[in-house]
């Protein structure tokens, strides 16, 4: 009797368990689906890669290099309020007709110290960064 | 009544296995997004957010924003209705995004065709705390 009863708490504790996680998964829902189609993805160019090392190492002398004088300043207001980058992911690439948008989150800390992240994408075209958001 | 007070026992069981895995998968989900083990996985209001800029839904940027004052939301109203039209969505795609704490990046590419016929392609980056979108870049 014991036994059994053993088994049919264990079974009623498994459904909970089941239960549980999906009230979980209904807590965050899906994305709605989108009404228009997606591109597909490419892979990390080069260019934006080696842009965001110099990010990463804060090699400041390379980033002059790398990149004029107006897209370092769109650089500047990409990363704000960051001012030590400790990371810089990059999350995706997709391209349209000769241009690559490379996607990265950046995650470091700011003035203040505090931990944040901020999102920065390069456009690239004919490898060479040609844009900054 | 008889019933119930021998049902109770099981159902306790039940709420206790429910709660502990509730707890269990919130928990890790989010750590494992935190950590992108897995990837991270789109927010449906940052998705949300996407289509209520697109097709200049100003409701639906207002209930995806921080509370602002009424001024605010008005410019917001006329906006989307200066915006009706003049563009065409062609496509959306998500290209990834990074969690920490409360704190979450969403970024997308956009493409579009103004009403000259020429097309546009741009990113568009989101910034949420707590579901609410705070910037946009």
């Amino acid at each position: 009797m014991n036994k059994v009863k053993a088994l049919l708490g264990s079974v009623v504790f498994a459904g909970g368990v089941v239960a549980g996680a999906l009230g979980a998964q209904l807590v965050s829902p899906p994305p709605p689906a989108s009404p228009w189609r997606a591109l597909p993805t490419v892979e990390e160019p080069a260019a934006g890669a080696s842009v965001a090392s110099l990010l990463v190492l804060d090699d400041a002398k390379g980033l002059a290099r790398a990149l004029d004088t107006q897209l370092l300043q769109r650089l500047a207001t990409a990363i704000e309020p960051l001012v030590d980058i400790d990371e810089l992911t990059f999350t995706g690439a997709t391209e349209r007709q000769g241009d690559i948008l490379s996607a990265y989150v950046a995650g470091g800390r700011s003035q203040s110290g505090e931990k944040l992240i901020a999102g920065v994408v390069f456009r690239v075209r004919d490898g060479k960064v040609v844009g900054v958001n | 009544m008889e019933v119930l007070r021998a049902l109770r026992p099981w159902a306790i069981v039940f709420v206790l296995g429910a709660l502990l895995s509730f707890v269990v998968t919130a928990l890790s989900s989010g750590l494992a997004e935190e950590k992108a083990l897995f990837g991270v996985r789109e927010s449906a209001a940052a998705r949300q957010y996407m289509i209520g800029l697109l097709q200049s839904e100003p409701e639906s940027l207002i209930a995806l924003s921080p509370k602002t004052d009424v001024v605010n939301r008005a410019m917001q109203f006329a906006q989307a209705q200066e915006a009706q039209g003049q563009t065409t969505p062609v496509s959306l795609t998500y290209l990834g995004g990074r969690t920490a704490g409360s704190l979450a990046v969403h970024v997308y590419a956009i493409e579009i065709r103004a009403g000259t016929g020429q097309r546009q392609f741009f990113p568009l980056a989101l910034t949420l705390v707590r579901g609410k979108v705070v910037r946009r870049e």
